[in-house]
């Protein structure tokens, strides 16, 4: 992968994740799952990249997660966002959108 | 069971491979193997080559959780760890220099209480007469001989 994607994937990965959140409560498959629906395929997130993300949004309080039972076994972790996180998505939304606008008037100077 | 065999393995690639120096190894390990034990309970059956294929193989795993490091952190992280082994160096260069100090300390004083010979002389009734006394260990005398001269 192009390593300019590969690090614009990283700083935007959170933003991504905290997006879908706020829609519903989703699990980590559902998640990835559900990046690669809404990009057409275009952009994907190994499961185990997205765990680590998740985690880390965990620790700051921008998400937090329950484990249902499926089936008799099997038990699921749902992510779901908390108030902090919707805040913290505000804010990363503003700053982004800031950024590419930055970005757009030196790559496109007319 | 599969699962536990494929966790093991994944976490036994990880720590091969992960970097000296870098901070909270075990914090990480831990983290990984929930990560890995959430990832099976959404493929149960899946095998090894396939959890790399989706969960990410065990180099692509660590790059992206270095990258969740400032440069800062991963600075002042290796910079600790160099110092804690400077130090550990130091205290066992101590140790051994004072083991060999002690031991030469301690020759050093068995040979100077080693035996000594003193001998005594005395003239009794025109003949010389000396007594050799052999002493070992703080004046343990063992052997004490009348020399006729």
């Amino acid at each position: 992968m192009d390593p300019i994607v590969t690090n614009l994937k990283r700083a935007s990965i959170e933003l991504i994740l905290l997006s879908i959140l706020k829609e519903e409560d989703m699990y980590g498959y559902q998640l990835a799952g559900e990046i690669k629906r809404r990009t057409n395929d275009r952009l994907s997130i190994l499961e185990g990249s997205m765990y680590t993300i998740l985690n880390r949004l965990k620790e700051n309080g921008d998400v937090s997660f329950r484990s249902e039972l499926v089936g008799k076994k099997m038990t699921r972790v749902y992510y779901h966002i908390t108030d902090t996180g919707l805040k913290h998505l505000d804010e990363m939304l503003i700053t982004f959108n800031e950024y590419v606008k930055i970005i757009e008037s030196v790559v496109n100077k007319e | 069971m599969q699962q536990t065999k494929h966790i093991s393995r994944y976490i036994k690639n990880v720590k091969k491979i992960f970097p000296w120096g870098y901070p909270k190894k075990k914090k990480i390990l831990k983290e990984l193997k929930n990560n890995l034990k959430t990832f099976f309970n959404d493929h149960p059956d899946i095998s090894y080559d396939d959890l790399c294929l989706h969960f990410g193989t065990p180099d692509s795993y660590i790059d992206d959780r270095m990258s969740l490091y400032s440069p800062n952190e991963l600075r002042r992280s290796v910079q600790m760890k160099k110092r804690k082994y400077i130090i550990l160096g130091v205290i066992i260069f101590i140790i051994i220099m004072a083991f060999i100090c002690g031991v030469i300390f301690i020759k050093h004083n068995i040979e100077k209480h080693s035996a000594a010979t003193i001998t005594e002389g005395f003239i009794v009734g025109g003949e010389i007469i000396t007594d050799e006394k052999i002493i070992i260990h703080d004046e343990h005398i063992i052997d004490d001989k009348k020399i006729d001269e």
